[in-house]
């Protein structure tokens, strides 16, 4: 955003924070505010590349979304009425899954809780235990790529618990 | 990306963060500016942390003053702003998170894992691999 300069009078403090740094506008801050004079910083590619981690990490971590993904399916059909608030977050499960390119099977049917703030308060426990599991997998994994995609998985998970707080709040 | 340029980032992504959020908080009231005082906080810890990992004599001192990308003015804008810096403070911490390994690598995944958990509290719409849309 340019300072405006060539507005006159409004006074504001950050105006007067941007001049004081004796510039037409301020300044610098890598990846998140931009520097003077760029066009902003890029958001980064946070489409995941294909990985080449070894070990279980990728099948752990599949199992886990699957979990995720067959309990997020249960609670909407159990509770119709959630679908507009669940199911953008079961397509990012999905997302995840398709990131690890591997696949898991569906874990066995389970009834989700009776009540629609049980249920919810059931999916946000499930959320908490996959940023915590998610976190782990981030140490095991070995390839950059994978540990950075994995660190953006854990990321959306932690935020689920604060998105399903709101839908409870809301319902 | 070297572990270098990526904790240089983050300490630069921090910086910009705590002057947002002091224009943040100063354009909040009530339960959303003590909102915005915790993240301030939270982000000034991670700011440290990230200089200590650089070396305390190397790490570069904060800009004066930075440009934020559309006017910030009112509570409304004010709380975009706070999405915006969040949202891009998890891909810098994606981004450090790669490039190394144990405590330090952990604490890159928590503090995306909290940047992330903010900007949805600040109203943005959860996201699969977040970052400012």
């Amino acid at each position: 955003m340019p300072v405006p300069d060539e507005q006159p009078p409004a006074f504001s403090r950050r105006r007067l924070l941007a001049r004081s740094a004796g510039a037409t506008c301020a300044l610098a801050g890598v990846g998140v505010l931009a520097a003077c004079g760029t066009d902003g910083p890029s958001a980064g590619a946070t489409t995941p590349a294909p990985m080449v981690d070894s070990g279980s990490v990728y099948l752990d971590v599949a199992t886990s979304e699957r979990a995720l993904i067959a309990r997020y399916t249960e609670t909407i059909a159990t509770f119709p009425q959630l679908a507009t608030h669940l199911e953008p977050l079961l397509r990012q499960h999905v997302e995840h899954l398709a990131a690890t390119g591997v696949d898991a099977p569906n874990p066995p049917p389970q009834d989700p809780p009776r009540g629609l703030t049980a249920a919810i308060t059931a999916l946000r426990q499930a959320e908490l235990t996959a940023a915590v599991e998610r976190r782990k997998s981030c140490l095991l994994a070995t390839e950059p790529e994978f540990v950075r995609t994995l660190t953006f998985i854990a990321a959306s998970e932690a935020s689920h618990i604060a998105a399903l707080k709101a839908v409870s709040q809301g319902t | 990306m070297s572990n270098e340029s990526a904790l240089a980032a983050a300490l630069a992504g921090e910086d910009a963060a705590i002057y947002g959020y002091g224009v943040i908080s100063a354009l909040l009231a009530g339960a959303a500016r003590r909102r915005a005082l915790d993240a301030l906080g939270a982000h000034q810890s991670w700011r440290n942390r990230t200089a200590a990992l650089m070396g305390w004599d190397t790490a570069p001192l904060p800009a004066v003053a930075y440009d934020f990308p559309f006017p910030v003015s009112d509570p409304e804008s004010s709380k975009l702003l706070a999405q915006l810096i969040e949202n891009r403070l998890v891909v810098v911490y994606a981004d450090l998170a790669a490039t190394c390994a144990g405590d330090a690598r952990a604490d890159a995944v928590l503090a995306a894992s909290e940047c992330a958990t903010r900007a949805v509290v600040w109203g943005a719409p959860a996201q699969a691999f977040p970052h400012d849309a």
